[in-house]
C-alpha cells in the first residue's frame, strides 16, 4: 500500500472502490456500442 | 490600509483569487451556455427553411 | 442582537429568521413529496401489468403532476433551505432581506398550488415537460414562472446573504467548501430560470392567444436549457450536502480543498451544455452542435463528477482510518457509522448518484447510443437513479441532521429512522434498475398501456420485459414504503418529537 514517495496511502478502501466503479463504466459503455452495433449493422 | 490589502491580495494564489470571484464565475457561465447551446442552436433552427405549406 | 441565538451543539450563531426560513421552506418541501409520492404510488401500480390501476386520462394527469411535485416542488422549496442554511447559518451571519426571502417563498408556494391545481383540474395534462403543440391552461404557465421568479429571489437573497457575511467579516478567506458548492448551485440556477423565462413567458403568452405561435424545436432547445439545468442545481447541491454530512457525521475534511473547488468551477462553466442530449435525436439541429455540445467541454464537467467521487469517500476514509478503524482496505467502511441515518442515506446517495445514474447518464448522453435509449424506460430508469437514488437521498440525509439542529427536536423513532434509507434504498435501486432493464427491450417511457389491450393492433413485448416490469413493480412499492417512513418520521419529529434544550 505505499504511495509515491513512500507514503503510506492514506485512503487505499476507496481507491478500489473507485477503480471497482472506473470498470463498471468501461463495461456498461462497451456493452451499449456492442447493443447499438447490434441493433445498427454497418453495412 | 491600501498597502497592507495589497500585501494580503499578493499572498493568494492566482486561482483562489478566480474562484472567489463569484460574479466573474456566473459571467463565465451564463455566457458559455448561452453561446454555445442556446443562441447557437437558435441560429440553426433561424437557418432552417420554413416547410412551402406550413400552416399552423 | 436578539436575532440571533447560539447552538449549544456546534456554537454556531443562528438568525431567527433565517432559521424559521429554513423551516418552512424544509416542511413545504416534505408536503410536496408527500404528494408526489403519492402520485408515484398510483402510477408504479399502472405500470404493473397485472394491476394497471389507473384510466389513461389520470394516468397522464398523476405522471404530470407527479413530476411538477416531486421535480419541481419537492426539490427546489428543499434547495431553498439549503442556500439559507449554507449561507446565514454556516457563514454565522444574519440573512439578507428577510422580506423578500417570504415574498420568495409565497410566489414559490403560489405558484406551486396554481400548477397543481391546474394539473388535478384537467387543464394542463401536458407532462412537466409542457412541449407545444400541447397546450395547458394559461394559468399552469402562470404557476410555473411565478414558481421560478420566486426561485431567483431565493437565489438573489443567497448571494445578498454572501455579501453581507463579506461584508461584516463573518468568515475569512474563501467561503467554506460546502457554501461554495452551494453558490455553484445558486449560480447555475440563475442561467436555468433565465432559460424559464424566455420559454415560459412566450408560451403563456400564447395560452393566453397574445402571441399565435410557438416554434416547437425551440421551445424544446430552451425548455432544456431550463430543465435539464435545473438537474445540475441539483447536483451541486446534493454534491454540497455530501461534504456536510461527511463532516458532520464522521468529521470528515476533503484532502485538497483546491481540487475540490476546481470540480464545482467546471460545474459552473462547463455541466450547462450538457443539456444537449435531451436534443440529440431531435432533427432541428446539426451534428456540428450535438457533437460540440456532448464533447470534449461537457467531460469536464463528467470529470468534476468523477473528482467529488473520489474526494468524498476518500475524506470519508480518512477520518474513519484515524479514529481507528485501520484493518485492511475496509474495515473503516465495516466499522461506519451504518445506524445513523444521514451517514448511510449520504452512501446510498454517493453509490446511487455514481453506479446507477452517473454511468448510465454519461452512457446514454453519448450520441450514437443515445438514440437506442431516447424516449425508453432506460430514460426513466437513469433518472430515477440521479434524481431520487442521488440527490432525494441525500435531501433525506440532510433532514435528520437539520432535524435537530434546526429545529431542535429529537428525531421521534429512531428505530424507522435508522431503517428508512435502507427500506429506500433498496427500493429505488430495484425500481431503477428494472426500469433500465425493460427499457433495453424498448420499453417506452409516458406510456400508459405497453400491453396495447384496447388499440388494434399490439406489438408484445419480450416476456423477460414484462417480467421486468414486475420486479420494477416491487422495487417501487419498497421505494414508497421508504419515502412513506421519511415523511412519517419527519412530521412526527414536529409535532411529538422532544425538545432539545
Ligand atoms: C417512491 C418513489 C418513486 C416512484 C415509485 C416513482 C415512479 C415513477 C413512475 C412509475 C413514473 C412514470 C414513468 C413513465 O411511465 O414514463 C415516474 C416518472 C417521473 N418521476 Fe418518479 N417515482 C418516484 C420518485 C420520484 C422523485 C423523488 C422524483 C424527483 C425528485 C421523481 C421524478 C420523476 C419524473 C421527473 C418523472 C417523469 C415525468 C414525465 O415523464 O413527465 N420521481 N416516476
Ligand atoms: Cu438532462
Amino acid at each position: 500500500m505505499a504511495g509515491k514517495n513512500g507514503h503510506e496511502f492514506e485512503a487505499p478502501g476507496s481507491f478500489v472502490l473507485i477503480m471497482t466503479f472506473f470498470a463498471v463504466f468501461v463495461l456498461v459503455y462497451l456493452l451499449n456500442w456492442k447493443y447499438l452495433s447490434d441493433l445498427w449493422p454497418i453495412n | 490600509m491600501i498597502e497592507e490589502s495589497k500585501k494580503a491580495e499578493e499572498k493568494i494564489p492566482y486561482w483562489q483569487v478566480f474562484y472567489d470571484d463569484i460574479m466573474l464565475l456566473f459571467f463565465l457561465s451564463a455566457a458559455i451556455t448561452f453561446i454555445s447551446f442556446t443562441v447557437w442552436g437558435l441560429m440553426e433552427i433561424g437557418n432552417t427553411p420554413v416547410m412551402p405549406d406550413y400552416t399552423f | 442582537m436578539e436575532d440571533f441565538r447560539v447552538c449549544p451543539a456546534t456554537g454556531l450563531k443562528v438568525h431567527k429568521p433565517a432559521e424559521l426560513l429554513i423551516k418552512i421552506n424544509a416542511v413545504t418541501a416534505i408536503v410536496f413529496i408527500l404528494i408526489g409520492g403519492l402520485m408515484a404510488l398510483l402510477l408504479a401500480l399502472t405500470k404493473i401489468p397485472a394491476i394497471h390501476l389507473l384510466p389513461s386520462d389520470l394516468f397522464y394527469r398523476f405522471l404530470t403532476l407527479h413530476g411538477i411535485a416531486m421535480l419541481v416542488a419537492w426539490i427546489i422549496f428543499f434547495e431553498a433551505a439549503i442556500l439559507y442554511f449554507t449561507s446565514a447559518v454556516l457563514l454565522n451571519c444574519r440573512l439578507a432581506a428577510v422580506k423578500v426571502a417570504w415574498l420568495a417563498y409565497g410566489l414559490m408556494l403560489g405558484g406551486a398550488l396554481m400548477a397543481a391545481v391546474e394539473i388535478l383540474i384537467g387543464n394542463a395534462d401536458c407532462m412537466f415537460t409542457s412541449y407545444p403543440p400541447l397546450q395547458a391552461h394559461h394559468l399552469y404557465y402562470l404557476g410555473v414562472i411565478l414558481f421560478a421568479v420566486g426561485a431567483i429571489l431565493v437565489c438573489c437573497v443567497f448571494f445578498g446573504t454572501l455579501a453581507v457575511a463579506k461584508h461584516e467579516k463573518t468568515y475569512e478567506g474563501s467561503l467554506p467548501l460546502v457554501t461554495f458548492g452551494a453558490a455553484a448551485a445558486a449560480i447555475i440556477a440563475i442561467v436555468t430560470l433565465a432559460h424559464g423565462a424566455i420559454i415560459f413567458v412566450p408560451t403563456w403568452l400564447w395560452a393566453l392567444g397574445v402571441i399565435q405561435h410557438i416554434d416547437a424545436p425551440a421551445y424544446r432547445l430552451i425548455f432544456w436549457g431550463f430543465g435539464h439545468s435545473s438537474q445540475q442545481i441539483n447536483v451541486c447541491a446534493m454534491v454540497a450536502v455530501w461534504y456536510l454530512i461527511a463532516a458532520v457525521t464522521v468529521g470528515a475534511k476533503p484532502v485538497n480543498q483546491r481540487v475540490c473547488r476546481t470540480a464545482f468551477v467546471l460545474y459552473i462553466l462547463f455541466i450547462d451544455i450538457a443539456s444537449e442530449h435531451h436534443i440529440l435525436v431531435d432533427p432541428g439541429f446539426s451534428a456540428a452542435h450535438k457533437a460540440w455540445n456532448t464533447g470534449y467541454f461537457m467531460h469536464l464537467a463528467v470529470l468534476a463528477s468523477m473528482i467529488h467521487a473520489l474526494a468524498v469517500p476518500s475524506a470519508i476514509e480518512i477520518a474513519l482510518r484515524k479514529k481507528g478503524h485501520t484493518q485492511g482496505y475496509f474495515e473503516w467502511l465495516k466499522k461506519a457509522p451504518w445506524g445513523n441515518p444521514s451517514f448511510s442515506a449520504m452512501v446510498w446517495s454517493i453509490a446511487g448518484f455514481g453506479f446507477l445514474g452517473g454511468i448510465t447518464g454519461v452512457t446514454f448522453g453519448t450520441e450514437q447510443i443515445n438514440i437506442i435509449a431516447h424516449n425508453t424506460w432506460r430514460i426513466t430508469g437513469h433518472f430515477h437513479s440521479t434524481v431520487v437514488a442521488g440527490t432525494t437521498m441525500s435531501f433525506m440525509g440532510l433532514t435528520y441532521i437539520v432535524l435537530p439542529l434546526i429545529f431542535r427536536k429529537e428525531v421521534a423513532f429512531p428505530k424507522l429512522a435508522k431503517f428508512q434509507p435502507h427500506v429506500f434504498g433498496v427500493g429505488i435501486w430495484t425500481m431503477a434498475i428494472f426500469m433500465m432493464f425493460s427499457g433495453s427491450f424498448g420499453m417506452p417511457r409516458r406510456h400508459w398501456d405497453i400491453t396495447f389491450s384496447d388499440a388494434a393492433f399490439s406489438i408484445p413485448f419480450d416476456q423477460t420485459a414484462m417480467m421486468a416490469l414486475h420486479i420494477f413493480g416491487v422495487g417501487a412499492i419498497i421505494a414508497v414504503i421508504g419515502g412513506g417512513m421519511f415523511v412519517l418520521v419527519s412530521v412526527a419529529t414536529l409535532l411529538i418529537g422532544k425538545d432539545i434544550k
